[in-house]
């Protein structure tokens, strides 16, 4: 599930972080892998089930896998 | 999740790019906040009860410093006097917090109160002193006391006892006896107030000094006498007349009068008894004569005339 709010993204119940830098964060959920895109990505806490990100978001892209 | 920064955080060195950490963190179920990839090292914070759990994760991970109250605390234990002064400090209030500095007794009877006092100083437990074992006293008091004492409890409020207790009651037995009841002197009979005995007189009816009010002796039907315990009391309307004098001293005649008056009252309360009362106060004479004032005053009281 995602939540955002104010250029902070909520992510729950993630499988798997696969790439991570400040302008491209990609997250494996169950069914679909969203790339976060922007400047400045931070990972504000990170939890084995939560990620919270912060930074000027540019587009979120959900890439679902065949 | 919220960042607990204020709390207390252990702010970490983790020598592994930063994909790594995460990943780590999914498979060990770790909490970081505020993570930041640096050129050698990914800083991040963690919360100090996952300090071993880093440790056991990261083999290369170095702890800079802990944030927040908790880690205000950790630099005040460091420092070994303080240890003793935080030791001696709770030391001190584990002692203080256990002492005694009053002791409050609840009863009815002052004798009581005055007496389980007494027995408390003789047991030893006087304030200030380290309190003890609440069913000792209890006991030591209840054996000590056992004649005074019907029921009594102990117990600690704040830094004082409280002592609540009630005392025996024992019925008096009054013996009763057969002397007759007579006037101590001459009045007209107001009322009787009597238990036992057989009445010779009515009320309204004139009476002597002498004479007998209630027997102990009554007749029966079958010509015998039988005798009686006698118990109470004659009430009579009695006379007496109150003279008092003073200087004139110039005050005003009616503060005189009343000076005079409560005078006369305080002579005649003086001859009264329990119960007794004036029944009427008539000015006789109020008068000067020679620089001096006399008041007469008659009384008509309401006495009891059997008591001597």
């Amino acid at each position: 599930m995602l939540s955002i709010h104010s250029n902070q993204i909520m992510m729950e119940h993630y499988q798997e972080v696969l790439a991570v830098s400040s302008v491209q964060i990609s997250v494996r959920f169950d069914a679909y892998i969203v790339l976060i895109s922007g400047k400045d990505l931070q990972i504000l806490a990170l939890a084995s089930s939560e990620i919270y990100l912060n930074g000027k978001l540019e587009s979120i892209e959900f890439v679902y896998e065949k | 999740m919220k960042n607990k920064k204020e709390i207390g955080l252990d702010e970490w060195r983790l020598y592994d790019d930063l994909l790594h950490v995460l990943q780590m963190v999914k498979i060990h179920d770790l909490e970081l906040y505020d993570v930041s990839e640096h050129a050698t090292y990914t800083s991040c914070f963690a919360p100090v009860f996952q300090r071993h759990r880093v440790h056991s994760c990261f083999e290369k991970a170095q702890l800079v410093k802990t944030t927040g109250m908790l880690g205000y605390c950790f630099r005040c234990l460091a420092k070994p006097y303080r240890v003793v002064g935080l030791l001696c400090a709770v030391g001190v209030w584990y002692v203080l917090s256990h002492m005694v500095y009053g002791i409050e007794i609840k009863g009815s009877d002052p004798n009581c109160t005055k007496l389980i006092q007494d027995t408390l100083v003789q047991l030893g437990v006087t304030t200030p002193c380290y309190e003890t074992t609440l069913q000792n006293i209890k006991q030591d008091l209840k054996k000590t006391l056992e004649h005074s004492i019907a029921w009594l409890e102990i117990e600690k409020i704040g830094s004082r006892y409280l002592i609540s207790y009630t005392p025996k009651a024992f019925a008096s037995v009054e013996e009763l006896g057969h002397e007759e009841l007579i006037a101590q002197q001459d009045g007209v009979i107001e009322r009787f107030e009597v238990l036992h005995g057989n009445k010779l007189r009515k009320v309204n009816e004139f009476v002597h000094k002498g004479d007998v009010l209630v027997s102990n002796v009554i007749d029966t039907h079958d010509q015998t006498k039988t005798e009686l315990f006698v118990k109470g009391r004659v009430f009579a309307y009695t006379w007496k007349d109150v003279s008092v004098t003073m200087e004139d001293d110039g005050m005003p005649k009616s503060m005189q009068y009343f000076d005079m008056l409560l005078q006369a009252r305080s002579e005649i309360s003086e001859q009264m008894k329990k119960d007794d009362r004036i029944y009427h106060e008539n000015i006789l004479q109020f008068s000067k004569e020679l620089g001096k004032i006399k008041m007469v005053i008659h009384y008509t009281l309401i006495q009891d005339i059997t008591t001597p």
